[in-house]
C-alpha cells in the first residue's frame, strides 16, 4: 500500500508541476481588500442613513478603512475609451471625474517592508486628499457638480425593484471613494427579504440580511472600470465572463467569496450592480438577476 | 489592515502562495480557476488576518477556504448560475514518458466527487495527517479514512478506464 501511495504522491506532484498558474501578488490582494472595505462601508453607510443615523460621506469611508484611497487626481471628462456606447451625457460632460494617480499604476512586484510602510503613509495621505476633495465638492459645489448630482438624484429603480422588492436603505447620492478616486455616486440597496434589525446601545440600528441583497451604484463614466481589460488593468476582481445589460457588453466579476458583480457603461454612466448572498451561502445571486436590475434603472437620460 | 499586518501578510503570500497555488490547481484541474480560487482564499485571509493569526494555522485556514469555495462553485453551477466564461477542465493529454502517469492521475482525479478529491489532494499531495485533513474538511478522522478509501478505489477504477480508452 505504501508503495502505491508513494507512486500516487509522485504522480500528483508531477501533475501539479504542469500548471502554469500564477499566484496573485500580496500588493494586488491588499488593493482588492481595500476596495472591498470601501464598498462594505458604502453599504453600511447607506443602511445607517436609512434609519436616521445620518448620511455617510467619503470622510467616513476613508477613515473607516484604515488606509484610504490609493491615489486621487482629476481627469478631463473626454478621456478615451474603446467602448461603442456614448461615454458622456449632459450631466457628466462638465462634471469632475476623479482618477488614479499614474504613480500607483505600476506597483513594485516585491515590495520591501520599508516600501510597504512608505506606501501605507502615501495611502493615508491620499485618503486624506480624497476626503478633502469630496468635502470640497460637497460643501462648495460648482454649477457643473450640482448638475451632476441632480442628475444622479433622479436615477432610481422601480418600486418594487424586479427580484429585490425590499428597500434596505433610502437611495443616496454621495461622494464615494472607489479606491481609484472619488466621484458622485447614486447608491441603491435592495434585498429579497427584510433583514433582522437590532438596536445597539448607542442607538444605532443594525440590520442583518436574511437573504440575497443587491447594491446598484451609478456614477459618471471614469469613476470605476467596467470593461474586462480595464478591470484587469486596474487589478480589480477576477473577471468570470461577460453578459449584456441595457444592450451593452457588460463584465461579470466575482468580487468576493459571496459577491458577484455586473459592470457596464451606458450613456456616459458607469453602472455596477453587486449581488451579495453571504447571509445564505447556498443561494447565490446570478448575473441574470443583476442584469434585470440594471435594465430596470430609470432616468438615465441625464 | 495596518502597515504591520500588511508586512506580515506580504511575507506569508511570498513564502506560501506557490505551494497553495499548486494545491488549488490540484483541486480545480485548471490554471485560471486555481488562480481565482487562491485569490479568493487569500482575500478571505487578509480580511480576517488578526483573528486567524491568533487562533489557528494560516495555511490550514487558506486550505479550508479553498476546499469550501471550490464546493460552492460547484453548487453555484448546479443551481443554475451561468458563469459566462465556463471553467474548462483543460488537462492536455500527454502520454510520453513519465508524464503519462501524471496525466492519467490528473484526469482520474477530475472524476472524483468534490469531497473525495479534496481528501486525496490534502492527504497525498499536501501530505497532511488524517487529523489535519479532518480539521480542514470539518469532519471526523473516521470520515477522512472512509473517504480516502472510497477515493482510492474510484481513482484506481478511473485510471483503468482512462488507460483502456487511450489504448483504443
Amino acid at each position: 500500500v505504501s508503495e502505491a501511495e508513494d507512486r500516487l504522491r509522485d504522480a500528483l506532484h508531477r501533475a501539479a508541476d504542469r500548471s502554469n498558474a500564477v499566484a496573485p501578488s500580496a500588493e494586488r490582494l491588499l488593493r482588492l481588500h481595500r476596495h472591498h472595505v470601501y464598498r462594505r462601508n458604502a453599504m453600511v453607510g447607506a443602511s445607517l442613513a436609512a434609519v436616521g443615523v445620518g448620511a455617510w460621506a467619503v470622510t467616513d469611508v476613508a477613515t473607516a478603512g484604515g488606509s484610504g484611497s490609493d491615489t486621487v487626481g482629476v481627469r478631463p471628462a473626454t478621456s478615451p475609451s474603446s467602448r461603442g456606447t456614448p461615454l458622456t451625457n449632459a450631466a457628466c460632460a462638465a462634471g469632475p471625474l476623479v482618477t488614479p494617480n499614474p504613480s500607483a499604476a505600476s506597483p513594485s512586484p516585491s515590495p520591501s517592508p520599508s516600501s510597504l510602510r512608505a506606501d501605507a503613509a502615501a495611502q493615508d495621505q491620499a485618503a486624506a486628499a480624497a476626503a478633502q476633495a469630496a468635502h470640497d465638492a460637497t460643501e462648495h459645489p460648482s454649477t457643473a457638480t450640482s448638475q451632476e448630482k441632480a442628475a444622479l438624484d433622479r436615477i432610481s429603480l422601480p418600486d418594487p425593484a424586479p427580484g429585490f422588492p425590499v428597500w434596505r436603505a433610502k437611495d443616496t447620492t454621495a461622494m464615494t471613494d472607489f479606491g481609484s478616486g472619488v466621484a458622485w455616486t447614486r447608491t441603491m440597496l435592495r434585498a429579497v427579504k427584510p433583514g433582522t434589525s437590532t438596536t445597539e446601545g448607542s442607538g444605532v440600528i443594525d440590520t442583518t440580511p436574511n437573504g440575497q441583497e443587491a447594491t446598484v451604484m451609478v456614477a459618471c463614466h471614469g469613476a470605476f472600470p467596467t470593461t474586462p481589460r480595464a478591470v484587469g488593468a486596474a487589478h480589480e476582481y477576477p473577471v468570470i465572463g461577460t453578459t449584456t445589460a441595457r444592450g451593452q457588453a457588460a463584465t461579470v466579476v466575482r468580487s468576493d467569496t459571496h459577491q458577484i458583480g455586473v459592470l457596464v457603461t451606458v450613456d456616459g454612466w458607469d453602472i455596477a450592480a453587486y449581488g451579495d448572498y453571504g447571509a445564505v451561502p447556498n443561494d447565490p445571486v446570478t448575473p441574470a438577476q443583476l442584469v434585470t436590475l440594471v435594465d430596470a434603472l430609470e432616468h438615465l437620460d441625464g | 489592515v495596518n502597515a504591520t499586518d500588511a508586512e506580515e501578510f506580504t511575507a506569508f503570500v511570498a513564502t506560501r502562495s506557490p505551494a497553495l497555488l499548486r494545491t488549488a490547481f490540484m483541486l480545480t484541474g485548471d490554471d485560471r480557476a486555481a488562480e481565482d480560487l487562491l485569490q479568493t482564499a487569500l482575500l478571505a485571509t487578509v480580511r480576517h488576518w488578526r483573528r486567524i493569526r491568533e487562533r489557528e494555522s494560516l495555511e490550514a485556514f487558506v486550505r479550508r477556504v479553498m476546499v469550501n469555495e471550490r464546493r460552492s462553485w460547484f453548487r453555484r453551477r448546479q443551481s443554475g448560475e451561468v458563469a459566462v466564461a465556463e471553467i474548462v477542465e483543460s488537462m492536455t493529454p500527454d502520454f510520453t514518458g513519465r508524464s503519462a502517469d501524471a496525466d492519467l492521475v490528473s484526469r482520474a482525479l477530475l472524476t472524483l466527487p468534490h469531497r473525495q478529491r479534496a481528501t486525496v489532494v490534502l492527504r497525498f499531495f499536501d501530505d497532511l495527517s488524517e487529523a489535519e485533513v479532518a480539521s480542514i474538511l470539518g469532519c471526523s478522522v473516521g470520515t477522512v479514512k472512509s473517504q480516502t478509501s472510497k477515493a482510492l478505489i474510484k481513482l484506481r477504477a478511473a485510471l483503468v478506464n482512462i488507460d483502456e480508452r487511450c489504448e483504443l
